[in-house]
């Protein structure tokens, strides 16, 4: 185990390399400088900015900087917020991400997955056909379509709960329902489906055949296997939850890391949009594979390649 | 194709899908004439005539700058839908030839494309397509194969799935027998009986790219204005959503309906397609 885990972590390098890479030359070839827009800034500032985050040395000499850099877990100085570094921008602006994205993904599990299982269970009955609905639904309606909605109704209309901002448990309600969403859609199908295949397998005859009740059967022997699936959608979920988070940031003006990759995307800061590149696409290759780590234990069929 | 004529009678028998395939029919016509029957064009401002309600004048109302909604949602609309079909079409011509080859092929090259694609899978594409258009131009080509490179790789390994198994069917093994070209093989063998499983993903990949265009413009790094799409559509609805809720409603609306009739469809196209569940 130990032994292929540190096989996976090896095979992280090139990833996260070719993820570097292309982010330096993407940005550095890309016309415009970071301070060339600032009119307040007099050509000799300017000379001097470049300067002091080595932006005038030759490219190759700037490319094997930063990878230096980087080998220290340093992503660099922002050239925007002068004196702060990347890394104190995404630490402090990361929590309310992730604050944000567990509580989508839980409430994405707690009502996708019994609605997915239900809808099995009850094949083709008016649970089913409304649970499936509202699986096509979710993915049907897109996050800044719904957000706004549900603002309009419970903000605008009701006055139950805030607009925007961030700080309270009461900010959080309407974000994550709006970033849940489509997640309900997909486990709500990914559950279904394994489970219909788990209660048409044979072990699940024989628990019938045993005299067991319906509720044990589902209970004690087919959910685990359907919810292996679900497992293994957490990692790619992720990435998506981190993408889906910059439109529900927009949205609900949380100051979350989606609201300033987007802001410094539009402010040419270089060093911050390579380092949330970076720093996104590091934290989906280990959140698969702590996945895969999980699914191994969770079914000792599936060897740990 | 006695296949194809089954997938076609299994759909028929689906209301909702029947349904959603007329709507469709319907939106990408209206999509494509309506503009013309319209007297507004999209980008007419009249600052007499602002964030009017709708009305038999202004079905969907005006906007902010007193252009007609209805016009701009179709615009929007045309624009989406090619976006859709467009990334649709690049990921499926790449992902079908570069999945076929590598299947076919086998052994290290083979192992070595497929490594390929596992490589560009685990990089974070949203967050390099917004590098990309926040640094370089917003153009609508940028976008389109922007999307089209995002989509292929899941097309790519379908197909390579796909014709690994069935290279080693006995009626390829006849064709290689009877000294047909490699390249024919493909094409004329493997292909056709690889596609099934391909046309399904293929529908859902439209509404994917549908959506991705849309948060895109959405965050401003799509469609430019004056030119509309639905992203960008909703995006100037939000900010008035509290006094003026048509101006989110009406493309909402209609952006919803496409995209829930293009998932039914391709819904509906798995199901046919697998023979277990018909």
């Amino acid at each position: 185990m130990l032994r292929l885990i540190i096989r996976r972590l090896l095979l992280m390098l090139p990833v996260i390399f070719t993820v570097a890479s292309i982010t330096f030359f993407l940005l550095r070839l890309a016309p415009g400088s970071p301070f060339a827009n600032e009119k307040a800034f007099e050509p000799q500032v300017i000379a001097a900015l470049n300067e002091k985050y080595g932006l005038n040395r030759p490219l190759h000499v700037q490319y094997f900087n930063y990878l230096k850099q980087l080998l220290k877990a340093d992503l660099g100085p922002s050239t925007r917020y002068i004196g702060r570094s990347v890394n104190e921008i995404i630490a402090e602006h990361l929590p309310h991400s992730i604050k944000l994205g567990l509580a989508a993904y839980s409430i994405a599990l707690l009502v996708g997955l019994p609605l997915g299982i239900l809808s099995a269970v009850y094949k083709h009955s008016i649970i089913d056909y409304l649970a499936m609905a509202i699986a096509v639904i979710g993915v049907s309606v897109p996050s800044f379509v719904l957000g706004p909605t549900l603002v309009l109704i419970f903000s605008l209309t009701l006055f139950w709960l805030p607009p925007a901002r961030w700080g309270s448990l009461e900010h959080l309600v309407l974000p994550s329902i709006t970033l849940s969403a489509a997640y309900i859609a997909y486990i709500a199908r990914i559950s279904r489906s394994q489970m219909l295949e788990v209660l048409s397998s044979d072990y699940i005859r024989t628990a019938f055949a045993k005299g067991l009740s319906p509720w044990t059967v589902i209970t004690r022997h087919a959910l685990r296997g359907a919810t292996i699936p679900v497992v293994s959608f957490s990692g790619p979920a992720l990435a998506l939850l981190l993408t889906g988070t910059i439109v529900v940031e927009r949205i609900f003006a949380i100051p979350g890391l989606g609201h300033v990759f987007i802001e410094a995307a539009n402010a040419r800061d270089y060093s911050v949009v390579m380092g949330i590149t970076l720093f996104v696409s590091i934290a989906t290759l280990i959140m698969n594979l702590l996945v895969d780590i999980l699914l191994g234990i969770l079914d000792p069929r599936i060897s740990f390649k | 194709m006695q296949l194809w004529k089954d997938v076609l009678k299994t759909l028929k028998h689906n209301r909702l899908v029947v349904v959603a395939a007329s709507f469709l029919a319907l939106m990408s016509v209206i999509v494509t004439v309506g503009p013309m029957f319209v007297s507004y064009s999209f980008d007419e401002i009249n600052l007499d005539a602002t964030n009017e309600p709708p009305s038999l004048k202004h079905w969907f109302g005006t906007d902010p700058l007193g252009r007609d909604i209805f016009v701009r949602t179709l615009i929007g609309g045309r624009i989406s839908l090619m976006v859709g079909l467009i990334a649709t079409a690049v990921s499926f011509i790449i992902g079908v030839t570069y999945g076929a080859i590598s299947g076919y092929l086998g052994g290290h090259v083979d192992e070595l494309m497929m490594r390929f694609v596992d490589l560009l899978y685990s990089l974070p594409h949203l967050f390099l397509v917004i590098c990309f258009l926040a640094f370089f131009s917003k153009d609508l080509l940028i976008l389109f194969v922007a999307l089209g490179a995002i989509s292929w790789l899941t097309m790519a390994r379908i197909v390579r799935g796909q014709v690994l198994s069935i290279k080693q069917q006995e009626y390829v093994e006849a064709a290689r027998a009877c000294g047909t070209s490699s390249a024919k093989i493909i094409v004329r063998h493997i292909l056709p009986n690889a596609l099934v499983p391909v046309i399904a993903y293929t529908t859902l990949t439209v509404p994917s790219a549908i959506l991705s265009e849309a948060f895109l413009s959405f965050l401003g790094l799509g469609v430019q204005p004056p030119l509309a799409s639905w992203g960008t559509l909703l995006s100037d609805g939000i900010i008035s959503i509290s006094v003026y809720p048509w101006q989110l409603i009406c493309p909402a609306a209609m952006m919803t309906a496409t995209l829930f009739s293009l998932n039914v469809l391709g819904d509906g196209l798995i199901e046919a397609l697998n023979p277990r569940k018909r």
